[in-house]
């Protein structure tokens, strides 16, 4: 990102309760870490502060500090609490209520009581006005003048914080949308209109999005204020990591809060693809574990996979971003007895407090930490370099009186079958984003990250026949490692309903023209150059009459281009689908374009030790209820590149562990310090070795 | 020709039950949970029907060698009951050990344990080492299968022969080649006859998926394995079930709704009585099927009764056949809810609203917490005709929502789709890209829901503007009275439809009708709001003052004014 070669990089992640701070010196691959704890409004000062003392660390001043990327959980918290601001939503006459009415669906099918989440904008101040277009973009009625300065003058009455303007067919002529602007512009407070945040078809979807966008503004807004200075002291060079696997600047995040929405998860397939990219892999999947949930993407050939799918806090969020789907299961996830006797595991989750019951907080019910910790695949003096000693005795107390007595089986079997659940369910989120998109896992790299990733990946690839595992070296902190060296990315897309064998090259070149000079023209007003912006369209195709259409890369602005791209779709429905016909016309529906600025620097890891030191002890680790194994536990700091180790053994790192089974092997791979983890493929549901071999060390 | 009552189960021999323990009885429910899911992942996302890709009118499931339900994916509540009834009947000619891989059936005859005629239901065998362990089956809501109207689903109908194309339990594909014959009879029988064989295409790849999956989970489990998960799972719901009855107080609970489609009210009655670990649901003083086709099928009765055990004292119990064992339901012969061949059926699921209500309304003494009110909808409202732009047929329907009924602790929410049938809207925009008409109005019926402590959600107003002439079929729900309201709520607005021809006439649809609509007319739907719940005059001030701030009740300004 940066052009100044000697200059320094700062990625911050700022979550809700903690914001981590990484600094490092590309040119000697430094880098340090920190974490402070977020206080909204000083957040600015705070990680200048933390910045400046690990710029000290480094024996450097601030000032040069070259650019500061900033990944941030503000808007995804904002919507999962239903922190939104004071909103208003300006719709065509007749079609104010399209945001309450949600698709007509109900939150559960099997839940009554179950509610969908409240309306974005209270019924009192959506307001109507009198215009129609239809889908052609033809005025079917004026936009009523006078009845809009009605509106305005209301609207200044409910003093919103923000307002949003969503009307019909506004993809296709933004032109109403934009008089609306205009005559609201007075009011002084920020705008969104749908022409600008999502330019596709579907009301409710576009209109949700809109007026979550509006709802966010003003959080958004003063996330930046909280920045400001941190802005001014790196010389305007500091970015908001997007959803879709780029960092915007601060305008353009400003403009579209929406689009950061995934942005925390987004850093970490960023990550994922430039360790993909140093070690040329061609299919990666990522699974990242935390405390309460996982996340799992997958990468192929470099690109990471779009969706405008994502629902946050029970919203539609139909903005691109990075497709990941995300399951209620992580260490904390507690294990328990259904009413018909079958174990689960999750989503509930015993959370940071009480936590684990094996943290002596107070927690009482078993979790897959406690699982952990009782089959000695985490050690009693916990991570964290020891500071945080677990308590072996409590969780396995919890998992005989919780799990094992009522179903009659013995802890280790219990705690076993906890973890087995666990990886079950991580399993099918994989498997959702391989084998149902017509990716083979067994040609894919799997990307283990997040304290706990490491502890179930090559459990989830042994169940998958994934033939490899690999743990970044800054597990913990990877995404923040990953955006680092990210691209600036401006991103947009627009419905264009073509039939794809009657499109006119000179339409093409019209409106790919109109979208590209739009996206200039807002890059070029943050500064950047646009010769040195990179394009890259990609089209939504979809057979007539279906509604699910399938992003494909457009590779040229011309016939041939358009030829690709319906190959491609043909060869992926048959992919996703097990069928794809040949004769059934083809259907373009959007038009997606994104321009970069390509990051000018490819961060590395600090250099290892040049010799390997040996294990710094052992422990007996439960493989299946009567396979126990004693594996020699490594630190991670001490494995120097090229290191070759065969399981069962253990890696120790400060914020996480690895454990290999029998015959896994492990290399430390040169440059990045992975560990790159061989899985031995096995057969049988309880994956042990077969009967009769002795398991005693 | 037709089969009245459920054939008896496959007899096949009973699996091992003590091979896995619960722990590995769970992972493999995962799996087969997965297995769903996938499969309905895959037809939602390349069929053609705006009726399965927009509307998510579909639902997939996986059952064991004897033809009980294991697991399902979980999209429409009322078609729980019809994959449980219509795989028996495909069994019964169609005997299990004469089966190949790839072999695949179909039905759609109400008469024959399917649904009304529009849902298909295609079913196929799942083979491990290569023995039958199981059948895969998914069912979505085909738009045009004939009959006298567009869509298949005309209100005029009285007899199953008007409404579409009868499938009996026939065989569509051997050893995967697809019986060419078949798809020409059903596509010569469809106005959307490509449509048609696109979706039967995805339903088709749905048993592919399902049977590749199943290769898969063979390298961890053997077939005996699965067989014995397959049991395991079932017994266990089964014995969670006996025991939940078991625990019920004694004595019989009883409720009542009235079903409203127009000229009259039809009684639903149900008496619930536990006995000893069967509960025993009898639907005796229902009143007599009716000529039309509001007739619920013994499929959708059912569907009913599952899903209201599911909510309330299943709650937590996985639901599949295990569940279903602990039930013994009776319908009377000849009743709406159990008719008499050949009598029409395609609004059962406008029926089954209201056996719904009976039963919550039955339930909610002992689960007030679990229930709501009665809940409003609209009916079905289909039209079809040429497309002056194409020149080809059309045909378009949809299923509107009304309020949803409150809760004990919560308004209802409103422009819902009634609970029985979690579908969603069809957008403007989709429908005016693609259909010759125009949407002038998407919005809530101010004033519809019913009073309450806590109130009714507020039902829809939708209004079309016809581009071309068309002939229209309204099965609508709830125009004579709204809602039920419980423990002191009152009813919801009902269902209103008129029609403004361009010549300024109007018409009112209060009941089913057919009629032809010419070019201009503009069909304006106000569906039912939902019941309130409580007495209104403990209705919270505040709730009333917000209500007045966001317009949703203009009753009580206009009531002040004067």
């Amino acid at each position: 990102m940066s052009t100044n070669a000697n200059g320094l990089l700062a990625a911050v992640d700022v979550g809700g309760t903690f914001i981590d701070v990484v600094l490092a010196d590309p040119a000697r691959r430094i880098m340090r870490i920190d974490k402070v704890l977020h206080r909204p409004g000083q957040q600015g000062r705070d990680i200048i502060d933390a910045l400046t003392s690990l710029a000290a660390t480094m024996e450097r001043p601030l000032a040069d500090l070259a650019a500061v990327v900033v990944g941030t959980t503000v808007v995804t918290n904002a919507l999962l609490e239903n922190r939104l601001g004071r909103t208003a939503l300006v719709t065509t006459e007749g079609f104010r209520d399209v945001l309450e009415i949600a698709r007509m669906t109900r939150a559960s099918s099997y839940d009554l009581h179950k509610r969908r989440a409240p309306v974005v904008v209270p019924r009192e101040r959506r307001v109507e006005v009198p215009e129609r277009l239809d889908h052609d973009g033809n005025v079917l009625r004026p936009l009523d003048e006078a009845a809009l300065a009605r509106v305005v003058e209301a609207l200044r009455e409910e003093k919103p914080d923000a307002v949003a303007v969503c009307l019909l067919y506004s993809f296709v002529s933004p032109e109403h949308e934009k008089r609306v602007a205009e005559s609201l512009a007075p009011l002084g407070v920020p705008l969104s209109l749908s022409s600008e945040v999502l330019p596709v078809f579907r009301e409710y979807e576009r209109a949700t999005a809109t007026a979550l966008n509006a709802a966010t503004m003003p959080i958004m807004a003063a996330f930046l204020e909280g920045l400001e200075s941190l802005g001014a002291d790196v010389g305007g060079r500091c970015f908001i990591m997007g959803s879709a696997g780029g960092s915007m600047t601060r305008s353009e995040a400003r403009r579209f809060p929406i689009k950061c929405a995934m942005s925390g998860p987004a850093g970490g397939v960023v990550a994922a693809r430039q360790l993909a990219e140093l070690h040329e892999l061609d299919l990666v999947l990522t699974l990242d574990v935390g405390g309460t949930s996982s996340d799992v993407a997958f990468l192929r050939e470099g690109r990471i996979a779009i969706t405008d799918e994502r629902r946050i806090g029970g919203y539609p969020v139909a903005v691109a971003s990075a497709e990941i789907e995300t399951i209620g299961a992580g260490g904390g996830s507690i294990a328990h007895l259904d009413k018909a006797g079958l174990l689960k595991v999750g989503p509930q989750s015993a959370g940071a407090s009480p936590g684990p019951v094996c943290y002596g907080r107070g927690g009482t019910e078993p979790t897959v930490t406690d699982a952990h910790l009782a089959l000695n695949r985490l050690s009693p003096s916990g991570m964290l370099g020891g500071s945080f000693a677990l308590d072996r005795e409590a969780a396995i107390r919890a998992i005989e009186e919780k799990v094992a007595a009522p179903l009659g089986v013995s802890w280790q079997r219990a705690a076993h079958g906890i973890l087995q659940v666990t990886t079950a369910n991580m399993v099918r989120a994989v498997r959702t984003m391989s084998v149902e998109r017509g990716q083979d896992p067994r040609r894919a790299t799997l990307v283990a990250f997040g304290g706990a990733g490491p502890l179930h990946a090559i459990d989830v690839a042994r169940a998958l026949d994934i033939p490899q595992v690999l743990v970044p070296f800054y597990t913990g902190v990877f995404s923040a490692h990953g955006i680092l060296s990210v691209d600036i990315s401006y991103d947009t897309q627009r419905t264009w309903l073509h039939d794809l064998a009657a499109v006119a090259q000179e339409d093409l070149a019209a409106i790919t023209g109109e979208m590209r000079s739009g996206l200039l023209a807002r890059a070029e007003a943050d500064g950047l150059d646009p010769a040195r912006l990179h394009e890259d369209w990609s089209l939504d195709l979809r057979y007539r009459g279906q509604s699910y259409a399938l992003t494909v890369a457009l590779p040229g602005l011309d016939l041939a281009g358009l030829a690709a791209a319906r190959r491609a779709f043909l060869a992926e429905h048959r992919a996703r689908y097990g069928h794809a016909s040949d004769t059934l016309a083809v259907e373009l529906l959007n038009l997606r374009l994104r321009v970069s600025e390509p990051s000018a620097v490819n961060m590395g890891v600090e250099p290892g030790p040049a010799v390997s030191g040996g294990p710094l002890g052992a422990r007996r680790v439960h493989f299946a209820e009567d396979d126990i194994a004693e594996c020699p536990v490594y630190q991670r700091a001490d494995l120097a590149e090229g290191w070759i180790g065969c399981g069962p053994l253990i890696v120790e790192q400060f914020d996480s562990v690895t454990v290999l089974g029998r015959g896994d092997t492990v290399e430390v791979l040169p440059g990045s310090r992975a560990l790159l983890v061989t899985i031995r493929s096995q057969q049988g549901p309880e994956a042990a070795l077969p009967e009769g071999e002795s398991h005693e060390a | 020709m037709y089969r009245e009552d459920p054939p008896p189960l496959s007899p096949l021999p009973p699996p091992d039950h003590a091979r896995l323990d619960n722990i590995a009885v769970e992972l493999v429910r995962n799996s087969f949970s997965g297995i769903c899911d996938e499969m309905a992942e895959s037809l939602v996302r390349s069929s053609h029907s705006p009726n399965i890709k927009e509307r998510r009118d579909c639902s997939c499931c996986l059952y064991t060698a004897r033809g009980e339900i294991v697991v399902q994916a979980e999209h429409i509540p009322v078609h729980l009951g019809v994959m449980a009834t219509a795989l028996p009947h495909v069994l019964l000619d169609f005997p299990p050990e004469e089966m190949a891989p790839g072999d695949v059936f179909i039905v759609n005859d109400p008469y024959h344990g399917a649904n009304h005629l529009p849902d298909f239901i295609v079913a196929g065998p799942l083979f491990a080492e290569g023995r039958l362990i199981g059948f895969a089956a998914s069912m979505a809501h085909h738009t045009d299968v004939g009959g006298m109207a567009p869509r298949s689903m005309p209100a005029g109908a009285t007899e199953i022969f008007h409404e579409g194309l009868r499938l009996p339990p026939v065989r569509l594909a051997s050893a995967g080649r697809v019986d060419p014959g078949l798809r020409r009879v059903i596509a010569a029988n469809s106005r959307l006859p490509e449509e048609r064989l696109a979706d039967l295409d995805a339903q088709i790849a749905t048993i592919e998926v399902a049977q590749r999956r199943i290769d898969e989970l063979t390298q961890r489990y053997s077939a005996d394995d699965l067989l014995s998960a397959a049991a395991r799972i079932l017994d266990m719901a089964e014995a969670a079930t006996r025991r939940v009855v078991a625990e019920l107080p004694s004595g019989t609970l009883r409720g009542q709704a009235l079903a409203d489609y127009g000229p009259t009210t039809i009684p639903i009655r149900v008496a619930l009585t536990p006995r000893e670990d069967v509960l025993e649901v009898d639907f005796a003083g229902t009143g007599d099927q009716v000529v039309g086709p509001f007739n619920s099928c013994l499929s959708a009765t059912l569907a009913c009764v599952f899903m209201a055990v599911r909510i309330t004292l299943g709650e937590g119990i996985p639901a599949n056949a295990g569940m279903y064992r602990a039930l013994h339901i009776t319908a009377p012969d000849g009743s709406i809810l159990n008719p008499r061949y050949p009598a029409a059926i395609s609004a059962a699921a406008q029926v089954s609203y209201h056996t719904f209500e009976a039963l919550l309304d039955a339930l909610a003494p002992l689960y007030p917490e679990r229930v709501l009110a009665g809940s409003g909808g609209g009916g079905v409202f289909s039209l079809g005709g040429t497309d002056p732009r194409t020149g080809r047929l059309f045909a378009y329907g949809e299923a509107l929502g009304g309020g949803s009924g409150a809760s004990c602790v919560a308004d209802g929410e409103s422009g819902m789709i009634p609970p029985i049938a979690n579908l969603h809207d069809t957008p403007v925009e989709l429908l005016e890209m693609s259909l010759p008409m125009r949407i002038e109005r998407y919005e809530i019926v101010e004033d519809s829901g019913g009073a309450g402590r806590f109130r009714g959600g507020f039902g829809l107003r939708r209004a079309f503007r016809l581009l071309t002439s068309a002939r229209c079929s309204f099965q609508v729900s709830m125009p004579t009275r709204g809602p039920a309201g419980l423990d002191g709520g009152e009813p919801g607005a009902p269902t209103r439809i008129r029609i403004v021809s361009p010549d300024g006439t109007t018409r009112r649809v209060d009941r089913f009708m057919d009629l032809f609509a010419p070019e201009g007319s503009l069909i304006e739907i106000e569906t039912a709001g939902g019941g309130g719940y409580g007495r209104p005059e403990e209705r919270d001030p505040e709730a009333l003052a917000s209500d007045l701030r966001a317009g949703y009740d203009r009753r009580r300004v206009e009531g002040e004014a004067a």
